[in-house]
């Protein structure tokens, strides 16, 4: 045990964010997860480069409607004769918009509420966190829909509503983490030497809370994609023919049984990139962490 | 006299606001450390030890503050410091220890670079000079392989080893005075033997002074130079360390010494002082100790005695030594 200890330890390179990534690449599958994701973000971005979007992707052609995979369509064509690999590959754009995009936001302003709540208490915390229990009362998706319905139906609104409805879940993570963080004894003990309020905050609350605000994130982008998805699934979403694999499952519910090729592929592609971040996640909390390295 | 003194604190009165009720957990203290020196203070757990070494440190919780009293630093009244010459003086002129080693470090930071925290903070070394300096206090604090503790997390190391590297932490910039709140509570006997003895070195080596809170006597009779048992709030006894082992005046000091257990004498069972510390909000009108004192009589029970002073330099708070040491028999 001793000896391995001391290997670990004259292996490290000194900085924190090094340490981060040495543990995260002995994480396997965190590593191929995260690879995984790198090349669907580049397909998102680069998707233009190869695929014409009005012809290819929502350009109808009857002549060619559903038809299986084939060396012409990988994954075969839709309702509408479209190409669905094309339209899988599209439609990774907006699976990632509202993933990161939107995760960002109530990140953002959950880490600001969350944080001031924490640092002030008193009467603000109190009616900031109230309002929050009030937001939580109600169930995820019927705030979605309320938000959507009200704001109506498109990108926009929807990245609004996402945004909204993981708020309150943030606000309440981030203020106990930082409150948590802030009552140990090596807050004080920082105090004690001398330490400004800003450098416990960067070098002490900070590194400490961090770790479980970002896995959070990176948990919850995997489940905003997929609420993202069931919103324009049940057509609340992004209206077709604009392809995003929610109203892709939508469209291909009619033809299971004859043609499954219409929802396996954007299926897959759906839970191949909720899985990626989940498992990114899971290993960014396992390398930031310390003591969760093996 | 007064001059001489390192920290001179006089009638130190800590009051704590909970909702309409203030109580006042410390009540017109008076404590001195000498320079180069160690000075004891000691009590039962909630008499107001460590709510005296945080009113140095200036680390009261909102509620609590200094209501009255003066503690005199090098000249200066330090409870009339702004946050940020408090900021300046703690960890620099004063710094401090904590009783658990386990948390007192923060979990995510190398422990050299939570050394080095406190020199960017207090000095305007580069890096390579920092680092200079934390690896030569590692090697002052005796960590072995300091060069591989360095790097370390506190997770990696051993209670005795996390307690010698917050020791580091708080003697890197060559404090005047070190406190050291129950620094080997968490300790096990033979870590604490070394602690001990660290603690005694530094003094000698960076002359530095400590004021060491604890509850365990030995600890007292082995590093003191001088005592101070508090009850409740208050100083009931202060001499030099032989004096106040070889005659203790005050019946809590008394008691407090006859309930530890010695290698020569063998008891059936240890004696002990009756009763409880009595709670902040149902303080004695009298003596404070009248309750659980076998002495006490009508007149401990109604008025307060002063602190008296029966053989030169050992004061007690008691009235049988109101007229000298003759009142006691």
């Amino acid at each position: 045990m001793f000896v391995k200890r001391k290997k670990y330890v004259t292996k490290a390179t000194g900085s924190h964010g090094g340490d981060i990534w040495r543990n995260f690449k002995a994480n396997r599958l965190a590593l191929i997860a995260a690879v995984v994701l790198v090349l669907i973000m580049l397909v998102a971005i680069g998707c233009d480069f190869f695929i014409d979007y009005n012809t290819q992707v929502i350009g109808m052609n009857p002549a060619e409607r559903l038809q299986g995979p084939s060396a012409a369509h990988w994954f075969g064509t839709d309702s509408a004769g479209r190409d669905l690999f094309a339209r899988v590959l599209y439609g990774t754009r907006y699976s990632l918009i509202f993933g990161i995009g939107c995760t960002f936001f109530s990140m953002a302003i959950g880490c600001i509420l969350g944080a001031t709540a924490a640092y002030y208490g008193g009467v603000y915390d109190s009616v900031l966190m109230r309002i929050m229990d009030a937001l939580m009362c109600i169930p995820y998706m019927l705030l979605l829909l309320m938000i959507v319905t009200v704001m109506g139906r498109g990108l926009e609104p929807m990245i609004i509503a996402l945004s909204i409805a993981s708020v309150p879940g943030y606000t309440r993570i981030v203020r106990s983490v930082v409150l948590s963080v802030a009552q140990q004894d090596f807050i004080e003990a920082a105090r004690a030497s001398g330490s400004t309020d800003r450098f416990i905050v960067m070098h002490h609350i900070l590194p400490n809370a961090i770790g479980p605000i970002l896995v959070d994130a990176m948990m919850s982008i995997a489940s905003t994609i997929m609420s993202a998805a069931g919103l324009s699934y049940i057509g609340m979403g992004i209206q077709p023919p604009t392809p995003e694999w929610g109203n892709m499952l939508s469209d291909a519910m009619k033809y299971m049984r004859t043609n499954p090729s219409m929802a396996i592929f954007p299926g897959l592609a759906l839970v191949l990139t909720a899985l990626c971040f989940n498992l990114v996640g899971d290993g960014l909390a396992d390398a930031i962490d310390p003591r969760r390295r093996k | 006299m007064m001059n001489e003194m390192l920290l001179s604190i006089r009638d130190l009165e800590i009051s704590i606001r909970n909702g309409d009720q203030i109580t006042y957990p410390v009540n017109r203290v008076n404590l001195d450390i000498p320079p180069h020196s160690v000075v004891g203070l000691v009590g039962e757990s909630g008499c107001g030890k460590s709510m005296t070494a945080m009113s140095i440190m200036g680390l009261l919780a909102s509620n609590i503050s200094v209501s009255g009293g003066e503690m005199i630093f090098e000249g200066e009244d330090i409870t009339k410091f702004t946050p940020e010459q408090m900021r300046k003086m703690t960890g620099k002129s004063i710094s401090m220890i904590f009783q658990e080693p386990m948390t007192a470090l923060n979990p995510v930071v190398r422990v050299g670079k939570q050394i080095e925290e406190v020199l960017i903070l207090h000095t305007n070394l580069n890096n390579a000079e920092r680092k200079k300096r934390v690896l030569e206090i590692l090697n002052a604090v005796s960590v072995p392989d300091a060069e591989a503790r360095y790097r370390a997390y506190p997770f990696q190391l051993s209670g005795g080893l996390r307690q010698r590297i917050c020791i580091a932490m708080a003697m890197i910039c060559n404090p005047k005075l070190l406190i050291a709140d129950e620094p080997t509570t968490a300790l096990d006997v033979t870590i604490e033997a070394q602690i001990l003895q660290l603690m005694r070195d530094l003094k000698e080596h960076f002359d530095t002074s400590i004021l060491m809170i604890t509850h365990n006597l030995g600890i007292v009779s082995e590093l003191c130079d001088d005592v101070n048992v508090m009850y409740l709030g208050e100083i009931v006894e202060h001499a030099e360390t032989d004096a106040l082992f070889e005659h203790p005046l005050h019946p809590y000091t008394n008691g407090l010494i006859q309930s530890v257990p010695t290698m020569q004498k063998k008891v059936q069972e240890l004696e002990n002082i009756p009763g409880m510390v009595p709670d902040l909000q149902h303080v004695p009108a009298g003596c404070r100790f009248c309750d659980r004192c076998p002495y006490a009589g009508d007149r401990c029970r109604a008025e307060h005695p002063d602190l008296y002073e029966p053989i030169p330099g050992h004061t007690v708070r008691c009235f049988r030594y109101e007229k000298g040491l003759k009142g006691a028999e």
